[in-house]
């Protein structure tokens, strides 16, 4: 059973440029991904539009694996602001779970 | 606490405390442009921002933490923040991971060729020296921002300080922290910022020796995705007379050297910079990089590391 944190969107939406919601799941993503992680980075999208915090902190290890080389953001048809989204979700991880 | 967070922490701490994330000395910082006799401050300013300097750190740092990765050892990286907030721990580490001479040496030499190139293209750049600072790009790629408006505030001033008005960068991290996002973080930091690929490119400079090699190309991330500066090095090198050769994936498309993630997870960076090394060795034996990261994780990740070269290096052979 998924724990919804209902708002987890607002507290990672501290930026005008975060938009994960545009993200409609295609997968073009992640074909040329150099870590190939599969929760990058569609399914993370996810995990945080639904508010499933547990999910998120499982997958700390892959979120902070991004290289943010833009590779995916590259080729998404629908301009989703990949890196920035994950740096702002990293950013919520860091400050409110990992002590930084 | 996660041993991401204990990393993370413990480069947090060193940059509000100390500035910078490894603790490398001010000498080794600067020691670069001992001979050159160059200006302090001025309207035009050449900016390290330290990356080309940390590279040999970089290297014996992360060859012993590659061994730690999946150790015990590293269920104590907890402890390690704890003790690095009053000693600093990656100073101490210099001990443990010192950096080689040679490797000193050729990061140094790149900064030298740099600045010689940029004076041959009628640029006479200033120096910040030990007033200059580490941009921060490590922490802010890895959600750490709040520290970064400081220092912001502080490299502002000090610019303001030495009457600077064109920052010309030398690696794609800083040219991109400099250029967007301090911009964003602090809007009075408004500068002219460039990196010296772009200025060699404007300035038109002509070669003095044509080459006759074949080389192939790697772009970074950084510089062709964020930055798209994508022509001006191929256009440098052609007119030196060199054959540049593309891999498959190259220009807007190139692929990472794995190096971002190389101080968190050592393994995986080595695995992607691995096979980005034999992608661009199977089109020439002489691969050319435009980032000191790029650079040290591709070369580290194979046998033919004499085969990988900076952008520099390269360059000062046609046009010097
Ligand atoms: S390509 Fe864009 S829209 Fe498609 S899954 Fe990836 S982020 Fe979402
Ligand atoms: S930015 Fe991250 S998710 Fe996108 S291609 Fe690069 S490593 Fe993969």
């Amino acid at each position: 059973m998924i724990k919804v944190n209902s708002g987890l969107i607002d507290k990672i939406k501290i930026d005008e440029n975060f938009n994960a919601s545009a993200c409609f799941n295609c997968g073009t993503c992640s074909a040329l991904c150099p870590v190939g992680f599969d929760i990058l980075p569609r399914k993370l999208f996810r995990y945080v539009l639904l508010g499933d915090e547990e999910k998120i902190l499982e997958s700390t290890d892959q979120i902070f694996s991004c290289l943010l080389c833009r590779m995916c953001e590259e080729q998404c048809p629908h301009e989703v602001n990949i890196t920035e989204n994950i740096r702002l979700i990293r950013s919520y991880l860091a400050k409110s779970k990992l002590g930084v | 606490m996660s041993k991401v967070g204990a990393v993370l922490g413990i480069l947090n701490d060193n940059f509000e405390k100390r500035k910078t994330v490894f603790s490398v000395s001010k000498e080794s910082l600067t020691s670069w442009a001992k001979d050159l006799n160059i200006k302090k401050g001025t309207e035009t300013i050449i900016y390290t921002g330290h990356m080309y300097q940390l590279m040999p750190i970089t290297k014996s740092a992360t060859s012993i933490y590659e061994n730690f990765e999946e150790s015990s050892l590293m269920n104590f990286a907890p402890v390690g923040r704890f003790i690095n907030k009053f000693v600093d721990l990656s100073s101490m580490s210099k001990y443990a991971a010192k950096p080689e001479k040679k490797e000193e040496e050729r990061f140094n030499k790149c900064l030298q060729n740099i600045y010689q190139l940029l004076k041959y293209a009628g640029v006479e750049a200033g120096y910040l020296y030990e007033d200059e600072l580490y941009v921060g790009t490590l922490l802010y790629d890895n959600g750490i921002d709040e520290p970064l408006i400081n220092q912001a505030k502080i490299l502002n001033k000090i610019l303001k300080n030495n009457f600077v008005k064109n920052i010309i960068t030398v690696d794609p991290h800083t040219t991109h922290m400099l250029r967007k996002v301090y911009k964003k973080i602090l809007p009075e930091f408004d500068y002219n910022v460039k990196n010296y690929i772009e200025v060699l490119f404007e300035k038109k400079i002509k070669p003095q020796n044509k080459l006759n090699m074949t080389l192939a190309i790697h772009d970074s991330c950084v510089l062709a995705r964020y930055e798209e500066v994508i022509e001006e090095p191929r256009n440098l090198l052609k007119n030196a007379g060199v054959d540049c050769v593309e891999p498959e994936l190259s220009r807007k498309l190139t692929h990472c050297c794995g190096g971002p993630i190389e101080s968190l997870f050592p393994k995986k960076a080595k695995e992607i910079a691995s096979k980005r090394a034999n992608d661009l060795l199977s089109c020439s034996n002489v691969v050319t990089t435009m980032c000191p990261i790029c650079l040290l994780n591709l070369k580290e990740s194979t046998p033919a590391k004499d085969n990988f070269l900076d952008l520099s290096e390269i360059l000062v052979k046609a046009y010097l």
